[in-house]
């Protein structure tokens, strides 16, 4: 049997490398590990001496290196585990710690902008792509989709429709030397900045093509019925409420100076609106005036249900954790409605402190923490829906709060209470339906549900 | 590699040649990777790294059993550990097979491959 310093000294390398790898693999075959590597460095020292070692290190240094990291990453023992999927069951700790990181990120900036550093909007608007780089990284090696990677592509997903938006309507003479992005300034370009029907009629296209896929393999529960009727019935409402913005604010566009008519238009009712303002503007004008409003409504309201429908691709590993996209997706939602000069008051500074900080821990540590440690559905949709439904309360309440403290605005403005309560109920309704479609797919694919939660199924829907 | 292994699914190259390995009866893992070097004429050499990431993979799958039986413990290291094809593992090699062989045939009729 062969041996000197070169098998020696490379043998000893060996063992300090096994120690990249999680304990529980090590446990298992380290000592066979070590044993194929003695073996391999003997004949490879025989048959070319010390060129055969080194060849041997050469192709045994990236098979331990790459290997390792796959170990780290699916094994779910292993620090750096949680690939596998866990669609009714407890999350570990670590496991907890990372879903939390993106909102940590977001928690931590937004005590930033309480202490007027404005490094927030910086956080803002680079978190989310950072962010995703760990999630993209650990899905190639793997090709598995991590758990904690559905925060990051919510936030995402918020981030490049808020980008595309910018692009569509507000840079539209942009230009750069990127190629790449060029080629987007280009296709960006090639929407009329007043048409943003075209994406949101793309989103509602892939929307369309993803219920089809769901409902082939997914039956229509009573919940999904209910929730996507509400979807499309709030979609109505802000519509009207959009055509009767759009028809009062008329009369400062085209009745300008003629005082008597404008008093005239103020005290009909909409249709008679309608007909006095046809006949100045024309058919094309009020339709032109209406999509400048109504588009980014659209868009908005159409990219929400792309990224539910988006979800059920995520139910198949990930269960009614595929909730977290829309997590991901509110998490960076601006708080208060309208700004004003935090420094002169003390105690209105610290409400909105308090209001901001319990906003942002509800989605970034109480929801998924709640969610991820309870057991049955039932409580995991418990957890998810209170924390969004007390955090959608305090984001209610705070577009109110700065001004019937300072008295800028009237609180009695209805149009401003019925705007804020439709983009609330909006925000609702869209984490429902995204319940009702995740909760449906566990229920059908992936195990028979409890007792618990079928009693809950059965008062649910 | 970290794909879940299934017979019902294409295997990847290295347990495909471990399978095949495996086929003539069981080995231990110095001797798989010896069998699969020749079966590919030296272009693959596995790397202890994957050899027991593939096998533990496998025997997850169901695919390979671990013997308790020896050779000959006193003509062998006893540490060793000997790993036998279970009947799953047999499935997944002959469906594999087939699909290459299928495979073959079409890359023939396309004369990418000459027949020789």
């Amino acid at each position: 049997m062969i041996t000197n310093r070169w098998i020696n000294g490379s043998n000893r390398f060996f063992n300090f490398l096994l120690n990249l790898y999680p304990r529980d693999h090590r446990d298992d075959y380290a000592e066979s590990m070590r044993q194929v590597f003695t073996a391999q460095c003997r004949e490879a020292y025989r048959d070319k001496g010390f060129a055969g070692v080194l060849a041997l290190w050469l192709r045994v240094l990236p098979d331990m290196g790459y290997t390792a990291i796959v170990e780290h990453l699916t094994s779910p023992k292993a620090s750096w585990g949680l690939m596998e999927p866990v669609p009714n069951a407890p999350l570990p700790w670590k496991g907890v710690f990372l879903v939390l990181l993106p909102g940590m990120v977001y928690l931590v900036s937004q005590v930033a902008q309480l202490t007027g550093s404005p490094w927030y909007l910086t956080v803002y608007y680079r978190a989310a792509f950072f962010l995703i780089i760990p999630v993209l990284i650990v899905w190639a090696v793997t090709r598995k989709f991590p758990i904690w990677g559905l925060i990051p592509v919510g936030l995402l997903f918020r981030l490049v429709q808020e980008i595309g938006y910018q692009m569509i309507t507000l840079h539209q003479d942009t230009f750069s030397t990127n190629p790449v992005l060029n080629m987007v300034l280009q296709l960006a370009r090639l929407v009329n900045n007043t048409n943003l029907f075209i994406p949101a009629g793309m989103f509602l296209g892939v929307s369309v093509i993803l219920a089809v896929m769901y409902f082939k393999k997914n039956p229509m529960t009573r919940g999904i019925k209910i929730w996507s009727s509400a979807f499309a019935l709030i979609i109505l409402a802000q519509v009207a409420y959009y055509i009767s913005i759009v028809i009062d604010i008329i009369p400062y566009e085209v009745f300008r100076g003629n005082e008597q008519y404008t008093q005239l238009f103020e005290k009909a009712n909409l249709f008679d609106k309608v007909s006095m303002v046809i006949p100045v503007i024309g058919t094309a004008g009020l339709m032109r005036l209406l999509q400048n409003n109504l588009g980014y409504f659209l868009y908005q309201t159409m990219a929400i249900l792309l990224l539910i429908m988006l979800g059920t691709l995520f139910t198949r590993r990930h269960g009614f954790f595929s909730i977290f996209l829309l997590v991901g997706y509110y998490l960076p939602v601006m708080l208060v409605g309208i700004s004003w000069d935090l420094g002169d008051n003390p105690q209105m500074l610290l409400v909105m402190s308090t209001a901001v900080l319990l906003y942002r821990a509800l989605l970034t540590l109480i929801a998924p923490v709640w969610m991820c440690r309870t057991e049955p559905l039932a409580g995991k949709r418990k957890a998810i829906l209170s924390c969004i439904l007390l955090a959608l309360v305090l984001h209610f309440l705070m577009q109110f709060f700065p001004s019937m403290m300072d008295g800028s605005v009237n609180f009695g403005n209805a149009q401003w209470v019925w705007s804020v309560f439709l983009e609330e109920m909006l925000a609702v309704i869209s984490f429902l339906l995204g319940a009702a479609l995740y909760q449906n797919t566990i229920n059908t694919r992936i195990h028979a549900p409890s007792a618990e939660d079928q009693s809950m199924l059965l008062g649910y829907e | 590699m970290t794909e879940n292994i299934s017979p019902n699914q294409p295997l990847t190259p290295a347990v495909f040649h471990i399978l095949m390995a495996l086929a003539d009866g069981e080995k231990h893992g110095y001797s798989i990777m010896k069998d699969v070097e020749k079966q590919t004429n030296g272009k693959m050499k596995l790397g202890p790294g994957t050899l027991y990431g593939s096998i533990k993979r496998m025997l997850a799958a169901g695919m390979i059993e671990e013997s308790d039986e020896r050779p000959d413990p006193s003509m062998d290291d006893e540490r060793r550990r000997y790993y036998r094809l279970s009947p799953n593992g047999q499935i997944g090699l002959n469906e594999e097979s087939k699909r290459l062989d299928e495979a073959v045939k079409v890359a023939r009729i396309k004369q990418i491959l000459v027949c020789g």
